[in-house]
């Protein structure tokens, strides 16, 4: 028996749906040349999540909705297993990105990349330490020569050495 | 003319002349590959460069960049799904999954095939219309570029393929975040949430970078193995094959040439929108437009052979009234102010030799650029068979470090993070990037050009339809809207028939 609603899809359109309210209660404070079109937007957006969200449920007009919104091509490539993927490995490849976000604003890009490299190498790939090294100097001292040696760009220092 | 081609060809022969353009196409290239910085970046970082030299040559150094980069951001796209510059952003959507099934050879080929042939047509259009182009583009006025606005936001229409309501979805979300920042008409800021930052608005190239690149390092990380999942060997016949079907797919080609060479000519729109309309017309014209997204190398023709045609067409408006078509236009009007020449009407007939070594220089530098692309394409295929556990915490370090030295702001290394997160939910969830892209850069443009052209006729809605351009332009948008429910009807009455 299929369940009644689709709880990830479901959740997602009401986000959406909240996303659309929200922003056009939000537009409504501007004047209203500012406010025209985002409201209309707004209203757009709210519209669509409703219909999305009824969609996403297994009645007759959530089916009936589904014949006419949603077919079942695909336009662009989805990740093989993505749908699948647990929450924990999908969180974790999230926190990497996170975790070098915060080292860069931190302690800039030439101390935070090979830092950043060398454990995602070592704990999240699981491969060898030497690997992780080799990866993460070659990528550093690559950066460094084309970026800040070649054409000059100043790397980010990080808030720790100077960096605003 | 001919005197001036002759001179132009004589200035490009010397070995000055050779140095000057190959080191032009060097750093396109390597600026194309760089996912973040393109050529904006490459031509105002050589300007000094151009202060000693003789204009002729300046124009070779700048040919060579502009004719290079485009090609060396689509090498990224299809391997990495990494666009160097913000309208590459297109060829990912078929160049990625082609090198996924082991194709990355074909896709590359195709790629510089279309690019060659688009670039080409680029070129001759310049020279063609520069005498009358005046008279044309001052025929784009509000209305018009709100019309064309539309005609990009209507291509959502066709571009979300079956996700047809998430597809309108991420559409609209793509305006709210186009709202954000300065606002051109009411002269306020708007949804900025207090951030100093958010006053420009959403930076396109880092949202694009998070979209395409990090949302995609985010997947492979998840998912593990290498980029290329098939067992398919990739030999060098696939990327001659590949240049071949460009020509196989002439329409295609010939189409997105004429989207890019038009697209670029109109001030303001730029190669983005040009490349995601060519995009959606090759899946207009294809016989299998249900492949697209999946591997479809029309997919990869038509976005590539309108990203090399948009620069001839950009130079039109650029050399002959001074007004740039594109960012990378702007600061190549610098280039000529600083050489003593005045873009505009005059500029051909006072400058005649130096701006056909500028046109020489654009036509030898796609040629030039593609050959280099073709014969390096096979070990860089190789990098779709690199364990993905080594390669995304380097693409996502070189593409954060190339999103910074683009403004040397710390926020847009966030926000391609922020938007890297959004791409994979949006990947998650089954939302199409591609339709929140589009209206993420026509949003202003369509807000803005609505708003004059209102002012223009006191609020009269038919402004839009009682100018020629406008009203030509509306029914083109009518058309594509409707050009997929005309497709499925005649489906539904051939198969009867067959059956």
């Amino acid at each position: 028996m299929k369940p009644a609603i689709h709880w990830p899809d479901f959740g997602a359109a009401l986000i959406v749906l909240a996303i659309g309210v929200g922003f056009l209660l939000w537009a409504q404070t501007y004047p209203p040349k500012a406010a025209e079109v985002p409201v209309l937007v707004a209203w757009l957006t709210t519209v669509l999540a409703l219909i999305d969200a009824v969609a996403r449920t297994e009645t007759a007009l959530g089916r009936a909705l589904r014949r006419v919104v949603s077919a079942e091509q695909v336009i662009e490539w989805q990740a093989d297993g993505d749908g699948e993927a647990s929450w924990r490995r999908v969180a974790s490849s999230a926190l990497w990105l996170l975790a070098y976000l915060a080292g860069v604003a931190l302690a800039g890009f030439l101390l935070a990349t090979p830092l950043y490299i060398f454990l995602y190498v070592k704990l999240h790939g699981g491969r060898s330490a030497l690997a992780g090294a080799v990866t993460a100097l070659g990528t550093t001292l690559g950066v460094w020569i084309v970026f800040q040696l070649l054409f000059r760009y100043p790397l980010y220092p990080g808030l720790l050495f100077g960096g605003f | 003319m001919l005197e001036s081609t002759l001179a132009a060809l004589q200035g490009l022969f010397t070995p000055l002349g050779v140095l000057f353009l190959l080191l032009g196409v060097l750093v396109g290239l390597v600026f194309g590959v760089m996912p973040g910085i393109g050529g904006t970046t490459a031509i105002a970082l050589l300007t000094p460069l151009t202060f000693t030299l003789e204009s002729s040559q300046a124009m070779l150094l700048m040919g060579g960049i502009m004719g290079a980069v485009s090609t060396g951001g689509s090498i990224t796209s299809i391997l990495l799904n990494t666009p160097g510059n913000a309208p590459n952003a297109a060829t990912c959507l078929d160049g990625y999954p082609l090198a996924q099934q082991g194709k990355a050879g074909l896709a590359i080929g195709a790629a510089a095939g279309a690019s060659t042939i688009g670039g080409i047509i680029g070129i001759v259009t310049l020279i063609a219309v520069i005498p009358v182009m005046k008279s044309i583009v001052l025929l784009f006025g509000p209305p018009e570029y709100f019309v064309l606005a539309l005609m990009g936001l209507a291509a959502i229409a066709v571009a979300t393929g079956g996700r047809f309501l998430r597809g309108l979805i991420a559409g609209a979300l793509g305006l709210i975040l186009a709202f954000v920042g300065y606002d051109a008409v009411g002269g306020g800021v708007r949804f900025t949430l207090g951030s100093n930052y958010l006053w420009d608005g959403i930076q396109l190239v880092p949202a694009l970078t998070g979209l395409f690149a990090i949302s995609e390092m985010i997947a492979l990380s998840v998912s593990g193995g290498t980029i290329a999942k098939a067992n398919a060997g990739m030999g060098i016949g696939g990327v001659l094959q590949g240049f071949w079907q460009a020509v196989v797919h002439w329409k295609t080609t010939l189409q997105g040439s004429v989207i890019g060479t038009l697209i670029g000519a109109v001030p303001g729109l730029g190669g983005t929108v040009a490349a995601f309309l060519a995009y959606s017309g090759a899946m207009q014209i294809s016989k299998n437009p249900e492949t697209f997204g999946k591997g479809n190398i029309e997919g990869v023709i038509g976005p590539e052979a309108s990203n090399n045609s948009k620069d001839g067409g950009a130079l039109i408006p650029t050399l002959s009234f001074g007004i740039p078509g594109s960012a990378e236009m702007a600061v190549f009007l610098g280039v000529l102010v600083l050489h003593g020449m005045q873009p505009g009407p005059m500029l051909l007939i006072e400058h005649e030799g130096v701006m056909f070594s500028l046109i020489l220089a654009l036509l030898v530098s796609t040629l030039f650029s593609n050959v280099v692309v073709l014969a390096v394409a096979r070990p860089l295929a190789l990098i779709t068979r690199i364990d993905v556990h080594l390669l995304v915490p380097v693409v996502v370090a070189v593409a954060l470090v190339g999103v910074y030295a683009l403004r040397e702001t710390l926020g847009d290394v966030v926000l391609a993070g922020l938007f890297g997160i959004l791409g994979y939910i949006m990947i998650r969830f089954g939302f199409p990037r591609i339709t929140l892209v589009i209206a993420l850069v026509l949003g202003e443009l369509a807000e803005r050009s609505y708003h004059q052209s209102l002012n223009m006729s006191g609020g009269d809605w038919s402004i839009f339809f009682t100018r020629t351009p406008s009203l030509v332009l509306s029914i083109l948008v009518v058309g594509l809207l409707l050009a997929p429910a005309v497709r499925t009807l005649r489906r539904g009455r051939r198969r009867p028939a067959t059956a």
